[in-house]
């Protein structure tokens, strides 16, 4: 299933990487494995973008975008972001290939329980080539995330079917007075509600994940 | 490549795409759930809004306030004041409070002491309860009081100076018995006389 070449670099069709190709996976690579802050003005965006709409059941061009993906990871379309998936997937498992998500899970089960692969020579080996690998079952997980995102999600937010007793209990807004343990100063009046925003985001976020059946 | 490959820990990068996707970041540990999780209104995103406004705002006004442009500063801020614009949550209440105190300071700053004032009042309409923000509050209208007397000096009014004095230094009387029963609800033992 392992497919091995020598360099130069190539992709999963066995075509060789073009220099523009193999400086933007080693830029997607980098920003994986030693990712910088975000600019302000980005961050700005994103939370904006994040926080428009949570819950709105996906738009038409996201269905359309996940099932182009869908495609793409099953190797019978291309998609933009392909490249990238690859390249988390060649990070998180160098050299190796599942045909499925069970052969995927049964690899991360042996990991946790602390399976004799992770020590063998071989593998070690294969961790050291510079060729370019897929894993066909990582990114099958990385698809289903994008789907349970995109579709399940959305679903057991506007769903009317769902008991209200099943949702958890989430936190409330509430007065902040506790985040404070001593008096105020004049000229601290930013750095208060910085603060305010701070720990009120990280709640959002935690709301988000308990509305999304997280642990 | 490769070698830098093998130092990569899988798990944490795995977590790290996911996070990716979720468009989420967390720095900090997730609150804990206990008292926040009373009945009302949960944390959402018309709080965060919200409170991205007042921070957006505040350093804006930080930056006028920097550059002598306290006018410009009174003007960011106000602009957190519209009506409409304040989401019925305490957080939202107490963020306002705390932005008319500074706009008591910046204005008093620019003897518009009058002003100044009717913004310790509506900041004390939304903070109510004994907290450091309505300490806060009297200890602006102190300050109020005290920069007033000190122009009404300067111009030669001796006993309208005298009144603001007298105004400054029941303020900052209020504001000391607010901070100290909010240390007292804080530490029940705080100030009590222990024996040896």
């Amino acid at each position: 299933m392992t497919e091995t070449r020598d360099p130069p670099e190539s992709g999963s069709d066995g075509v060789p990487l073009t220099p523009a190709e193999l400086d933007e996976l080693v830029e997607a690579l980098m920003c994986a494995y030693r990712p910088t802050e975000l600019a302000p003005e980005r961050h700005e965006e994103l939370l904006a973008s994040a926080l428009e709409d949570p819950f709105r059941p996906a738009d038409e061009h996201e269905v359309r975008e996940s099932e182009r993906f869908r495609q793409a990871l099953e190797g019978r379309a291309s998609h933009p972001d392909l490249a990238l998936a690859r390249a988390l997937t060649e990070m998180y498992a160098p050299g190796q290939q599942h045909d499925n998500v069970d052969g995927l899970n049964e690899r991360a089960l042996e990991r946790a329980l602390g399976g004799s692969s992770a020590a063998d020579p071989s593998r070690r080996a294969k961790r050291s080539s510079t060729v370019i690998y897929v894993s066909f079952g990582l990114t099958a997980s990385l698809a289903a995330a994008a789907l349970v995102l995109l579709f399940v999600l959305p679903m057991q937010t506007t769903g009317t079917s769902a008991p209200a007793a099943s949702m958890p209990a989430l936190t409330q807004s509430r007065s902040t007075a506790p985040l404070f343990e001593e008096k105020f100063e004049r000229d601290e009046t930013t750095s208060r509600i910085d603060r305010i925003a701070a720990v009120r985001a990280r709640e959002l976020r935690a709301n988000r994940f308990k509305q999304w059946g997280a642990p | 490549m490769g070698g830098a490959m093998t130092g990569v820990r899988p798990i944490s990068l795995l977590l790290l795409a996911l996070a990716a996707v979720t468009g989420c970041a967390r720095d900090e540990p997730t609150p804990t759930a206990c008292p926040e999780v009373d009945a009302g209104t949960p944390v959402d995103p018309a709080l965060l809004a919200f409170l991205g406004k007042a921070r957006a705002a505040h350093h804006t006004a930080d930056i006028l306030e920097e550059q002598n442009d306290l006018d410009g500063a009174i003007g960011a801020l106000s602009a957190l004041l519209r009506p409409g614009a304040l989401p019925d949550r305490p957080e939202a209440h107490e963020v306002v409070a705390d932005t008319h105190a500074r706009l008591a300071d910046l204005k008093s700053q620019l003897e518009r002491f009058d002003e100044a004032q009717r913004d310790v009042e509506a900041g004390l309409k939304l903070a109510k309860e004994a907290s450091y923000f309505r300490g806060h509050l009297f200890e602006m209208r102190g300050l109020v009081e005290e920069r007033r007397a000190k122009q009404l000096k300067k111009s030669g009014q001796e006993s309208e100076a005298k009144k603001a004095e007298a105004l400054a230094l029941e303020a900052f009387e209020q504001s000391m018995q607010i901070q100290q029963k909010v240390i007292e609800q804080a530490l029940p033992d705080a100030g009590k006389h222990v024996d040896p």
